[in-house]
C-alpha cells in the first residue's frame, strides 16, 4: 500500500521542501536579475556596499544557492519527503553538466595555469565523469548535486577572491582581456540558471513534472531576457532623448486638464477598473488600468488644484501655465472622442408631450448651431447678426440649457416627483453640452476669435507650445526643432504606403485567385521574396537614376515616396498573398454556389477576410521604410536642416483647361528636395566637431514616436478589421 | 419565363421550356443504350432535373459512370453509397460546381427544366440561383447573420441598399429586413438568432450555422436545394432539426440530398438513388421500395450491410 501513496493524483498542497524549493527558485531569479544588473553598472559590483564588496554578495548567494539546491536533492534521495524522481536526470542534463564542466576545468587549466592541450585533457578528465554520474545516478540526486557542486565552486571562488572585480584574465590565445567585472556577473547568471532549474525540478518532486517545471521555468526566463532587451533598447532611447525634446515645453493646465479628463473617461469606458472582477492576467490588467485611473485622477486634481491656486506647475524642462485655457485644436479633439464615448447610451423616448417638446427644442438648437458654424466654415469668417455674434450666443445658451439639464436630472433622481419622462437624462444632456463645445472649439479654429476670458475659455492658439517638434532648426544652438523633418517623413511614408498597398493587393489578388499555381507564379515568389531583401541603398540608386529624371530632375518628395513605395510592395505582397491563401476555399465555394461572380466574391469576401493579414504586412514594412537612410541620401537629398516643412497639403492646385487632360493636378511641394527623420539623424551624427549628440538623441526619439504612431494606426485598423470578422 | 432563362442560345424564341442542344443527341443516343438494371421508376409531371448518361473523369479517375437519373419536382431525391462512390461528384454536377475543380472531364447531358446546363453559354450565374447548394461543412461567412442572409440577394442587385441608394433614395433596407426574416424562417432559425441579427455568423453552433446555410441559400430563391451531407458534422439534435426541416423544404422546393447515413435517407425521401463503387448508379426509385425489395442484389447486399 506504500507505492499507492506515491501515485495519488491530487497533492496537499504547500509542504516545507516546496516552499523550500520556491524559495530557491526566487533566490536563483533574484540573483539573475542582480548579475544581469550589474553588467549594465545598475549594481555595483567592485564598490562596497555596506562595508563589504559588491562581489562578495554574489559569492555567498551562489554558495547558499548551492548548497540548497544541493540539500533539495538529498532529502529527495533519503526519502524524508514524497517524490517520484526517474531513474535517471537524462542525456540532457548530463551534456548540459559534462559541457560545463569541461569547459570551466579546461579553460582554467589551459590558459590560466598554462597546461596547454593538456588542460582541456583535464577538463574532459573533470566533465565526462561529471556527466556520466549525472546520468547514471537517480533523477534527484542527478539533476541537482553537479548543479550544486559547480555553483558552489564559483561561490567558493568569488568568496575566497580567486576570482574578483580586479582579477583579469588574458589569455595568449584570444587576444583580449576579460575582466572580473564581466566574469562574476556572467558566471553567476548562468549559475542562477542551473540552481533555478534544478529547484522548480524539484518543486514539483522531479519526474515528468518536474522537468516540465524546470523547462517552464528556462523558457519563460528566455522571454523575459527577450523582452527586456527590447524594453531596455526603448528606454534608453527615452532617456536619452526626452530631455531635449520635451526643451521648454509650455502647456496650459486647461489644456492637459481636459486630456486628463478624456483619457480618463476613455479608460474606465473601455476596460475593468476592477480587479475584483476579473480573473488571471485580466486581474493584473485590472490593477495596472486602475493605477493608470488613480495617477491621471491625481494628476487632475493636482492641476484643478494649479488653476486655483493660481501657482504655475513646472517640472525639470516643462511648465504647465495655471490657466484654465482650453486650445481649440486639442479640445476638438477631446470633444470629439468624449462625444463618441457617450453617444452609446444616449436613447430616449419621451413619454409625455412636454418631454417630446424637449426633445423638439433640442434637435433644434443642434441644427441651428450646425447651420451657424457649417455657414462660418463656408465663408472663413464670423458670423454676426446686428453686432452680435450668432455662434458664441447660441453655445452659451445651448450650454447653459445643457448644465440646467443635467442640474434638473440628477435632482429628478432625489426626487422622483420631476419626472424621468419629462427631464432627459443625464447622458442626454452632457451629449448636448459636448455638441455645444465642439461648436465652440470650430468657431474659435474657424475665427481665430478667443471665446471667454483669458483665464477661463478657449483660445485660438497658445496653450502648446513644443518647440523642439513644432520648429525648424535655427542656427548652432540657437533652436533645435525637428518640425520640417517630422513631416519630410510622415508624407514619405504615407505616400509610400498609399502607392504600394492599392498595387501590392492587386497583385496578390491576381495571383492567388486568378493565375493558376505554375512555373510563373512560383517564380513571381521568388521574385518578390528577393526583392524584399534587396538591400535599399540598391533602390535608392535604381530612384536616383530611373525616377528623378523622370520627376522633375531634382531629389524630390515624390521620387522617395516612390523609392520606398518599392520597397514596401514585396512585403505587402508578401503577406497579402499568404492572408489571401489561408482564406478558406469554403467562403469561395459557399460564394460561387449562390450564383455570385469571382470578383464579386473575392471583393466581399476574400478581401475582407484577408485585410488583417494585408495590414501586419504594412505594419512591419512601415517600420522600416521610416527608418529608411541611405536610399534617401540619394532621393531625398535635401537640405539637412530646411527652415521650413513641405507645405504639401496648401501646395496642390488644380487648374482646369479646354484642352486634354483638361485638369491638371500640380503640386510642387512634392518635386522639392525635403529633409525626413533619419536622413537629419545622419547629418546630427555625422556633423562631427560640435556634433549635438542629444539634438541626436531627441530626433531618435521622435521618430520612434512617428513609427510607433503609424504602428497605433495600423494595429486600430487591424482590430477594426479582425472585430468584423469575429464579432 | 425569359428571365429564368439559362442557356443563351438565339433560337430562344422558339420557347424556353423546350431542351434547346440536347434534343437530338439524347433521342438518337437512347435507342442503342443498354438500360440499366433497375426497373423503369415513373412518376406524374416533368422531371426538374434530368440527367443522360453522364460521365466525369478526374484526371484518369472514371468518378462517375454513365449516369442517366431523371429527379421529379418538389420532392426529396436522398442519394446514398459507400464512400467514395461519387455521390457528391454527381451532386456537384448538377450545379456546375464541379467547374470549379481542375481537370474535370464532363461529358453527357445534364438537363434543368429542359435546359441543358452544359451548353456553351449557360448562364452560371442564374443557373447557381435556381439550384442552390449546402454543403458538408456548415460554411457561413465571417460576417453578421443579416449579411450572411442577405448577401446573394445583395450580390445579386435584388436588394439595393447602402450610401448610394440611400442618397438616390431607394434604399430597401426594409425589404431586406423581411426577406432576412422570411428566409430565417424558413430554415427554422428565427426564433433562435432574431434577437441578434447583426452578431457574427461564426459565434452560432453548428447545427445553427447549418441551417444559417440553408437560409442564405433560400434567400436567393431557388427551385433546387442540392445538400451534401448536410447532416454528417452535426450532433443527433441538430440532425433531427435539419431533417424537419428538410421535410418541409420539400413541400416547396426539390430537394437533393446525399447522405451515407442510410436511415436518414430511409426517414426523409421519397425517391432514392443507390451508387456503388465505381461511379454507377445501380438502382432508383421509391425510397420505401429501394430499401424493402431493392432489384440489385448488390444493392440489397450494401442495404442490408454486407457490402459498403
Amino acid at each position: 500500500m506504500s507505492n499507492r501513496s506515491e501515485t495519488q493524483l491530487v497533492d496537499g498542497s504547500g509542504t516545507t521542501y516546496e516552499q523550500f524549493a520556491v524559495g530557491v527558485v526566487a533566490g536563483s531569479f533574484g540573483a539573475f536579475v542582480l548579475a544581469a544588473g550589474t553588467l549594465f553598472g545598475w549594481v555595483p559590483l567592485a564598490d562596497p556596499v555596506g562595508g563589504v564588496a559588491g562581489a562578495t554578495y554574489f559569492g555567498a548567494g551562489a554558495l547558499a544557492l548551492g548548497l540548497a539546491t544541493a540539500g533539495l536533492g538529498v532529502v529527495s534521495r533519503r526519502d524524508t519527503v514524497r517524490t517520484t524522481p526517474d531513474r535517471s536526470a537524462g542525456l540532457g542534463v548530463g551534456l548540459v553538466h559534462t559541457v560545463s564542466w569541461t569547459l570551466t576545468v579546461g579553460l582554467f587549466a589551459s590558459y590560466t595555469l598554462g597546461a596547454g592541450l593538456a588542460g582541456w585533457l583535464v577538463g574532459l578528465g573533470a566533465g565526462l565523469p561529471i556527466g556520466y554520474a549525472t546520468v547514471a545516478t537517480r533523477e534527484d540526486i542527478g539533476a541537482t548535486l553537479p548543479t550544486a557542486a559547480f555553483v558552489s565552486v564559483v561561490g567558493l571562488a568569488v568568496l575566497a577572491g580567486v576570482l574578483s572585480p580586479d582579477w583579469t584574465w588574458e589569455p595568449a590565445a584570444f587576444d583580449a582581456t576579460i575582466p572580473g567585472t564581466v566574469v562574476i556577473p556572467l558566471l553567476t547568471m548562468f549559475s542562477t540558471l542551473l540552481t533555478g532549474w534544478a529547484s522548480a525540478s524539484a518543486y514539483a518532486g522531479f519526474g515528468t513534472r518536474g522537468r516540465q517545471n524546470g523547462a517552464f521555468l528556462l523558457a519563460s526566463l528566455i522571454v523575459i531576457l527577450t523582452l527586456s532587451v527590447l524594453v531596455f533598447l526603448l528606454l534608453f532611447v527615452f532617456e536619452r532623448g526626452i530631455g531635449v525634446v520635451l526643451e521648454n515645453l509650455t502647456l496650459t493646465a486647461g489644456t492637459v486638464l481636459l486630456s486628463v479628463l478624456t483619457t480618463l473617461c476613455v479608460l474606465v469606458r473601455f476596460g475593468t477598473v476592477r480587479p475584483t472582477a476579473a480573473d488571471g492576467t485580466d486581474k493584473i490588467i485590472a490593477f495596472v488600468r486602475l493605477a493608470m485611473a488613480v495617477v491621471l485622477g491625481l494628476v487632475g486634481a493636482a492641476l484643478g488644484f494649479a488653476i486655483v491656486a493660481n501657482q504655475p506647475v513646472a517640472g525639470e524642462t516643462v511648465t504647465v501655465s495655471p490657466t484654465a485655457a482650453v486650445g481649440a485644436v486639442p479640445g476638438l479633439v477631446a470633444g470629439g472622442v468624449l462625444l463618441a464615448l457617450f453617444r452609446g447610451g444616449d436613447r430616449w423616448a419621451p413619454a409625455t408631450a412636454a418631454g417630446r417638446r424637449i426633445e423638439s427644442i433640442r434637435g433644434a438648437a443642434v441644427l441651428l448651431l450646425a447651420v451657424a458654424v457649417g455657414t462660418e466654415l463656408f465663408t472663413a469668417s464670423e458670423l454676426s447678426v446686428a453686432g452680435l455674434a450668432v455662434v458664441p450666443t447660441l453655445v452659451f445658451t445651448v450650454a447653459g440649457a445643457a448644465a440646467v439639464g443635467i442640474g434638473l436630472a440628477l435632482a429628478g433622481r432625489w426626487r422622483p416627483a420631476f419626472g424621468s419622462d419629462t427631464i432627459p437624462p443625464v447622458s442626454r444632456s452632457v451629449t448636448l453640452g459636448l455638441v455645444a463645445f465642439l461648436a465652440a472649439c470650430l468657431h474659435v479654429t474657424i475665427t481665430g476669435f478667443g471665446l471667454g476670458t483669458e483665464q477661463v475659455g478657449i483660445v485660438a492658439e497658445g496653450t502648446i507650445d513644443w518647440p523642439f517638434v513644432m520648429n525648424p532648426s535655427q542656427g548652432l544652438g540657437i533652436q533645435q526643432g525637428v518640425m520640417p523633418a517630422m513631416f519630410g517623413t510622415i508624407w514619405i511614408v504615407l505616400g509610400a504606403v498609399v502607392f504600394a498597398v492599392p498595387l501590392a493587393v492587386g497583385a496578390a489578388v491576381f495571383l492567388t485567385e486568378y493565375a493558376e499555381d505554375s512555373a510563373f507564379t512560383h517564380a513571381v515568389d521568388i521574385a518578390t521574396n528577393g526583392l524584399w531583401s534587396t538591400p535599399s541603398i540598391v533602390f535608392g540608386l535604381f530612384g536616383l537614376a530611373f525616377i528623378v529624371p523622370r520627376f522633375g530632375n531634382s531629389p524630390s518628395i515624390l521620387a522617395s515616396q516612390l523609392v520606398l513605395g518599392f520597397m514596401l510592395l514585396p512585403l505587402v505582397l508578401i503577406t497579402s498573398r499568404e492572408a489571401m491563401k489561408s482564406v478558406p476555399d469554403e467562403y469561395r465555394d459557399a460564394s460561387a454556389a449562390l450564383g455570385v461572380s469571382k470578383w464579386d466574391t473575392i471583393r466581399s469576401v476574400v478581401i475582407p477576410a484577408a485585410m488583417p493579414g494585408v495590414i501586419t504586412g504594412v505594419i512591419l514594412g512601415v517600420g522600416r521604410i521610416a527608418g529608411e537612410t541611405a536610399p534617401l541620401l540619394l532621393v531625398l537629398n535635401g537640405p539637412n536642416f530646411p527652415n521650413a516643412g513641405p507645405n504639401v497639403l496648401s501646395s496642390f492646385s488644380v487648374g482646369f483647361g479646354l484642352e486634354p487632360p483638361f485638369i491638371t493636378v500640380t503640386n510642387p511641394a512634392l518635386l522639392e528636395r525635403a529633409s525626413a527623420l533619419p536622413y537629419q539623424l545622419y547629418a546630427v551624427i555625422t556633423a562631427g566637431v560640435g556634433a549635438e549628440e542629444s539634438f541626436g538623441w531627441g530626433t531618435t526619439l521622435v521618430l520612434l514616436g512617428v513609427v510607433l504612431g503609424f504602428f497605433a494606426m495600423s494595429i486600430a485598423t487591424r482590430r477594426y478589421f479582425r472585430r468584423k470578422l469575429h464579432q | 419565363m425569359t428571365e429564368s432563362q439559362l442557356t443563351t442560345a438565339t433560337d430562344s424564341s422558339t420557347g424556353s421550356k423546350q431542351r434547346l442542344s440536347a434534343e437530338e443527341t439524347t433521342t438518337g443516343e437512347s435507342e442503342e443504350r443498354t438500360r440499366p438494371e433497375w426497373r423503369e421508376y415513373s412518376f406524374p409531371g416533368d422531371p426538374v432535373i434530368s440527367v443522360e448518361d453522364l460521365n466525369v473523369w478526374y484526371g484518369d479517375d472514371h468518378a462517375l459512370t454513365d449516369v442517366s437519373i431523371d429527379i421529379p419536382e418538389q420532392s426529396v431525391t436522398a442519394i446514398i453509397g459507400p464512400s467514395g462512390c461519387g455521390k457528391s461528384t454527381f451532386l456537384r454536377n448538377l450545379n456546375r460546381m464541379n467547374d470549379r475543380i481542375k481537370g474535370a472531364k464532363i461529358e453527357g447531358s445534364v438537363e434543368f427544366n429542359g435546359q441543358d446546363i452544359y451548353a456553351d453559354g449557360a448562364n452560371l450565374v442564374e443557373l447557381r440561383k435556381r439550384i442552390g447548394m449546402v454543403f458538408q461543412q456548415p460554411n457561413p461567412f465571417p460576417k453578421s447573420i443579416r449579411e450572411n442572409v442577405a448577401y446573394g440577394p445583395r450580390k445579386h442587385g435584388d436588394i439595393d441598399r447602402g450610401l448610394v441608394a440611400r442618397l438616390l433614395g431607394r434604399d430597401e433596407t426594409d425589404a431586406e429586413d423581411e426577406l432576412v426574416e422570411r428566409c430565417l424562417r424558413d430554415a427554422a432559425l428565427w426564433e433562435e438568432v432574431n434577437d441578434r441579427l447583426d452578431s457574427n455568423a461564426l459565434g452560432l453552433s453548428g447545427g445553427q450555422q447549418q441551417r444559417l446555410c440553408i437560409a442564405r441559400c433560400l434567400a436567393v430563391d431557388p427551385e433546387v436545394i442540392l445538400m451534401d451531407e448536410p447532416a454528417s458534422a452535426l450532433d443527433p439534435i441538430a440532425t433531427a432539426k435539419i431533417e424537419d426541416l428538410i421535410e418541409t423544404l420539400a413541400e416547396e422546393y426539390t430537394v437533393v440530398i446525399v447522405t451515407h447515413n442510410m436511415q436518414q435517407a430511409a426517414r426523409i425521401s421519397d425517391q432514392t438513388a443507390v451508387f456503388l463503387t465505381g461511379g454507377e448508379l445501380v438502382e432508383y426509385g421509391d425510397t420505401e421500395q429501394v430499401f424493402e425489395d431493392p432489384q440489385s442484389q448488390r444493392v440489397e447486399d450494401y442495404i442490408t450491410g454486407k457490402f459498403g
